[in-house]
């Protein structure tokens, strides 16, 4: 086991190495993070080239990746402000590399992309983890259900349902429900859902108020992903049903709830961990289209800004910290799922 | 069932919480949707949402009203050359002394003094000390003196006509909390003060908190010595989506959205108990046209660089009618570049014309010879590359000028692009830096104040981008030293009348290089909750010469 | 974790098939019609096809493209069906054209991807080892970051190169539709090559592979001879589900700005010009909405059919 997990972590560096190197290079060659400050008169060329120094903008691309990974202490950029061809300000290097923790400076933010992150990041952790537990209950629920009446009206109306919600759009079902719940609602005299944000603008920040505002991104979430996997959680427990113990429990007199809930349960458990364990990592990616219909001020959302404004190096950064949270999960849930059945076993 | 049970039991509860939904306020709370969430809080701030901000927490040495008439704020008197505080030295520059006003304090109770307006002054001269924005300050201050707490001088090195507005004093840094961090740091790029904490300012508000992705809360400032604030608290909330800030409109969520597109008036004005007004633009979208720089190379433009061509593309748009149509009834066409109180009175411009314009291109020798519908001259179709960003409006704009271009036989390839692709510098393969392109649809500001172009970067001859010389910013490639000896006049002519006179004349010859035509300037449109903000005249007239929409915040007041 | 039972049905399935190709051919295909669902699906594709194609016998493209700005925003009415758009385009001709587009950017971006899926997946099953270490790395690799977030990245990465337009059987669109297809035909073939690959594990040791293999077949004879066949089910399957997540994937990316440019219409750029007001311009996103999720139901239900189709055990 201990031998597994060293093994998976060793194959693991090559992987993020050439996500590192991919998404690095993507980002700069698409576009200039600073073409922002071009509209606008008040920024002569000399600030913008100290500040193109100051991010090492104009240093070859190699060495830019390798500033980037090691950091550029000491290294000293001269700059020839004037145009006269006498290098006149020099601009020295103070960044540590991402080896050392330093993930650089968030162009649009001018503060560490780390903290960026961290700003971000527990909303969308409240926002996905909601989500994923709804999805969750939601899905056995209507899983189970269908499962039991296969093709009966009612599992066919379920099985409908399931595939019109995954047929549609998100940010359709988003607009939809905002249009029903906030909009209508309000204009019937109902009480009608807030649209943006985590808490009301006049509001007291309570717990109250930030379940209001999760309602309808939650719903959007859950939505679109109850109908994968109640039609998965169906199709587990029709196979689980049918199988030989089953029907061996059942012929022992074992009551069919008991049957259902006990063994069928127990044994459909399984694929779920890895189910949720493999989705886990992807909750920290934020819902990017759910959270900017919502602007609910999550990862997705600062990730859509960040590449609209440009924020190249918190993009970087962000894409860097997935990949290694998918890599990590994956190797917990190989951890899980062996600890959970003993019959796997790795060498 | 149970757990369905449970379930049922929550969805309910979660109903309940939103019926005991609105709580009864004591507190004037004034919300207002704000559409970008500045990346950082600073004066010299690259973002106009990030500038705005300072609309609410400060102030400045004078202001202009929405009839261009200067006022002081925190300056005794306006300096001009009648009151002598504006002195021209023997050299022929300009010399000004401006008092400020005692008894003035920051919104943490210290004294505003020279010494604050010096600390700008030493920031804005060294760029090791931060401040990206330092503009041309450093090629044209040649000192600043403290003559006590109260009075202050400024020498230019030049005659300077603009100093009201252009490399001014400016006292927005409060010395006391930024001395401590550029002594500790060298830069005051990194002060906490740029992301909201210990926020200090002199204004009818002063800033309380920055939640991150959330929103900035503003409260009425103790210290403030001009008119009262009317709210206790503003909040200015970040909505990013447009139909969201619709919605929170509708919703109640907030009491103000301003700077939204032209398509909403009708959404907005159909809410209950909003108001819906506009303020003139300042920004103005234009055709801009690659004259001298036909891919990248500096040449001529072997279409574009004919004027005759120029003025038939410009001859086959309505400019009028669209502006009408896509806009709004009364919006203008600008003529010039700058601002229209400069305009000279006999202003060239060119009408919606097919005819000529069918003629012109004839006689450039553009004919459509193999009946294609689109002309061609020496077996070169014309059909030019037109870029613009991704703003709906604009690509808008776009599509119809596609039409009428076909109309005459002009065919365009339209591309819309992210405009950090447009506008990237040089060396990061810009659109308009490169020369790649033939047409492009975009707005860059003038200034709102003055008769200057003062932007010779843009406009002036040698200033091409190239591999030499990559910061250049005329990508178009237009070129007129008469434009450029007397736009140069201008911007150093301190007599009024002289100068106006020259700015006509730096108008004509900007005309005649022909690489710019004006659409429309983009009005502000507003729309205010009648029932929680008294939408009187002070509220419609907000100074929007330089888009600081909210200058006389102080004079909102809460509906009875 | 779906695939997991597929493969091992779709391998079942197979082996019958191989014994007995001609009656079981029919059987899927009788299973298929039995579907109910599956029908219904193959019904409403045929619609949205109809759509599109007989569509514009009714309206030229000139016709759909034609501004008329004093019409702007029209509601629909007996002179527009569904409505105008913000410079007074006629919506009905708008999804016709649009939608060929949006169609034929889920038709190509599934060639794509299932065309590499596919190789990929037989050359990483049948030559094992470092060649299937290595691919199956690009896999993870590619599964690391979520597809969205990646799709993003790449689109905002391309835009640069994107901004111009080309002619593609004489209709002149934006770059933009040929790099959204090459990206998301790009990414979204990884399943199906782990799919592939694992039937080829199982199917290399088979008594008639091991047969070829004795008898001197080559690998490239042995892969697309022997073994391609037999992996036709679930191929199928995948190829008819990509089609709507390219649409939907399109449609997404349009809708955050990052898509196809106009003034080329797609489904998911005409609904992106209802963003700003989905209350008021309700006619902008109903008609492409609704024809979206239109053809993303009828494909899923296909999917779901050709599925249970060759599944031996779902015989009702």
């Amino acid at each position: 086991m201990g031998k597994y997990i060293i093994q998976r972590a060793l194959q693991a560096i090559p992987l993020v190495l050439i996500v590192t190197v991919l998404v690095f290079s993507l980002m700069k060659i698409s576009g200039d993070p600073l073409a922002y400050l071009a509209q606008d008169p008040r920024v002569t060329e000399r600030d913008r080239l100290v500040l193109r120094a100051k991010y090492g903008l104009d240093d070859p691309l190699v060495l830019q990746f390798v500033h980037w990974v090691f950091g550029d202490e000491g290294y000293v950029r001269s700059l020839d402000t004037d145009q006269n061809g006498e290098p006149d300000t020099t601009v020295v290097g103070e960044r540590r590399g991402i080896i050392r923790g330093d993930f650089g400076d968030s162009i649009r933010f001018r503060k560490p992309v780390t903290d960026v992150i961290g700003q971000f990041l527990p909303n969308t952790l409240l926002l996905g983890t909601t989500a994923l537990t709804v999805t969750i209950i939601m899905a056995l629920v209507i899983g189970i259900f269908a499962a039991l009446r296969q093709y009966t009206l009612a599992d066919n109306i379920i099985t409908t349902g399931a595939f019109i919600t995954y047929s549609m759009p998100s940010f359709l079902l988003a607009l939809v429900l905002v249009q029903i719940f906030s909009i209508q609602f309000r204009r019937w005299g109902l009480p009608s859902l807030p649209v943006s944000g985590m808490y009301d603008p006049r509001g007291d920040n309570s717990v109250d108020e930030l379940i209001r505002h999760m309602i309808l991104p939650v719903l959007t979430l859950s939505l679109i992903n109850i109908a994968g996997w109640s039609r998965y959680i169906r199709s587990t427990m029709l196979e689980v049903i049918s199988s030989d113990y089953i029907r061996t429990a059942r012929s022992k007199g074992i009551s069919e709830r008991r049957v259902i809930f006990l063994h069928g349960l127990k044994n459909a458990s399984l694929p779920l961990v890895t189910l949720i364990g493999l989705n886990l990592p992807f909750i920290l990616s934020g819902a990017v289209i759910t959270e900017t219909i919502f602007s609910w001020p999550g990862m997705g959302y600062m990730y859509i800004n960040a590449l609209e404004q440009f924020d190249a190096q918190l993009v970087v950064a962000f894409v860097l910290m997935l990949a290694v949270a998918v890599v990590v999960f994956q190797l917990l849930t190989d951890v899980v799922y062996a600890w959970l059945d003993p019959r796997i076993r790795y060498d | 069932m149970v757990k369905k049970l449970r379930f049922i039991t929550l969805a309910l509860f979660l109903l309940a919480l939103t019926v005991g939904a609105a709580g009864a306020q004591d507190e004037k709370v004034l919300v207002i949707g704000w559409e970008q969430e500045p990346p950082k809080l600073s004066p010299w701030a690259d973002n106009t949402f990030g500038t705005l901000i300072y609309g609410f927490t400060n102030r400045d040495l004078w202001d202009w009203d929405v009839n261009r008439d200067i006022y002081p704020v925190m300056a005794e008197e306006v300096p001009t050359l009648e009151n002598g505080l504006v002195e021209t030295l023997e050299n022929g520059n300009t010399r000004v002394t401006v008092k400020l006003r005692e008894g003035m304090k920051w919104s943490d109770g210290e004294p505003v003094t020279t010494a604050d307006c010096q600390f700008w002054h030493e920031v804005k001269m060294d760029p090791a000390k931060g401040a990206i924005q330092r503009e041309n300050y450093p090629d044209v201050v040649e000192s600043f003196e403290v003559v006590d707490d109260y009075t202050m001088t400024i020498t230019y090195n030049k005659p300077w006509p603009d100093y009201t507005f252009d490399s001014e004093i400016n006292c927005y840094l409060p010395e006391h909390v930024l001395r401590p961090v550029l002594e500790a740091d060298g830069t005051i790029d990194n002060a906490p003060f740029g992301s909201g904490e210990g926020v200090v300012g002199y204004g009818p508000y002063k800033f309380d908190e920055w939640v991150i992705g959330s929103q900035i809360t503003l409260s009425k400032n103790p210290n403030w010595d001009g008119e009262p604030g009317k709210f206790d608290k503003i909040i200015l909330r970040f909505i990013t989506d447009s139909a969201q800030m619709l919605n929170a409109m509708e919703a109640g969520e907030i009491d103000v959205a301003f700077n939204w597109a032209d398509d909403l008036v009708d959404s907005y004005s159909a809410i209950d108990g909003v108001e819906v007004f506009k303020t003139d633009g300042v920004y103005g979208d234009a055709i801009w046209m690659n004259v001298g720089n036909f891919k990248g190379t500096g040449e001529p433009h072997p279409m574009l660089g004919d004027p005759k061509v120029r003025e038939a593309i410009i001859r086959a748009i309505d400019r009028i009618s669209l502006a009408e149509d896509l806009v709004g009834e009364g919006v203008t066409v600008p003529k010039s570049w700058t601002p229209e109180a400069f305009w000279a009175p006999d202003l060239p411009y060119w009408d919606y014309d097919p005819e000529l314009a069918n003629q012109l291109l004839d006689e450039a020798g553009w004919v459509d010879s193999n009946d294609n519908g689109v002309r061609d001259k020496d077996g070169q179709e014309l059909v030019l590359r037109f870029f613009t960003t991704t703003r709906q409006i604009r690509m808008d704009y776009q599509v119809v000028i596609q039409e009428y271009l076909n109309e005459v036989g002009v065919g365009t390839q339209l591309l819309p692009v992210p405009s950090n692709i447009l506008f990237a510098s040089f060396n990061d393969r810009g659109i308009l830096d490169t020369g790649d392109f033939d047409l492009a649809l975009f707005a860059l500001s003038s200034n709102p104040l003055s008769p200057a172009f003062s932007a010779p970067d843009w406009f002036g001859c040698g200033n091409t981008p190239s591999a030499e010389k990559p910061t250049g910013k005329n990508g178009w490639g237009s070129c007129s030293e008469e434009f450029d000896r007397l736009d140069l006049e201008v911007s150093s002519t301190v007599d009024p009348e002289k100068r106006l006179e020259l700015a006509h004349q730096a108008q004509k010859a900007f005309f005649d290089m022909g690489f710019w035509h004006g659409l429309y300037l983009r009005p502000t449109w507003y729309a205010i909750n009648s029932t929680v903000v008294n939408v009187d005249e002070a509220v419609k007239s907000p100074g929007t010469l330089s888009a600081n929409y909210f200058n006389n915040i102080e004079f909102w007041q809460p509906a009875q | 974790m779906a695939t997991a039972t597929q493969t091992r049905t779709g391998v079942v399935a197979l082996q019958e098939e191989r014994r007995q190709p001609q009656s079981m051919t029919r059987i899927v295909v009788r299973r298929f019609f039995k579907h109910r669902m599956a029908v219904i699906g193959v019904f409403l594709l045929a619609l949205v096809v109809l759509y599109v194609t007989v569509g514009a016998a009714f309206y030229s493209e000139a016709y759909a493209n034609k501004t008329n700005v004093r019409d702007k925003f029209e509601p629909p009415g007996a002179e527009y069906p569904f409505g105008t758009d913000s410079v007074g385009r006629d919506v009905l001709s708008r999804t016709i054209y649009g939608g060929q587009i949006s169609l034929a950017i889920g038709v190509t971006a599934m060639l794509i991807s299932i065309s590499v899926g596919t190789l990929i997946g037989l050359v990483a099953g049948y030559f094992g080892g470092v060649v299937d270490a290595l691919l199956m790395r690009l896999v993870e690799a590619i599964l690391t970051i979520p597809l969205l977030i990646l799709l993003l990245l790449l689109s905002r990465a391309l835009m640069e190169i994107s901004s111009s337009t080309t002619v593609v059987l004489g209709r002149e669109i934006s770059v933009t539709v040929v790099v959204i297809v090459v990206i998301i035909g790009l990414t979204a073939w990884t399943s199906l090559a782990r799919i592939v690959r694992s039937m080829v594990l199982s199917l290399k040791e088979q008594e008639f592979v091991v047969a070829a293999r004795a008898m001197g077949a080559g690998s490239s004879r042995i892969i697309f001879g022997h073994i391609l066949p037999n992996c036709i089910a679930p191929i199928l399957v995948a190829a008819t589900l990509e089609v709507g997540v390219a649409i939907v994937v399109e449609s997404a990316l349009s809708f955050l700005g990052f898509g196809v440019m106009p003034p080329t219409a797609t489904w998911g750029n005409i609904l992106n010009g209802a963003r700003q007001s989905i209350d008021d311009l309700w006619w902008l996103w109903v008609a492409p909405g609704a024809l979206i999720m239109m053809t993303v139901l009828a494909i899923n239900f296909i999917g779901d059919g050709l599925r249970d189709a060759f599944d031996p055990r779902s015989i009702r």
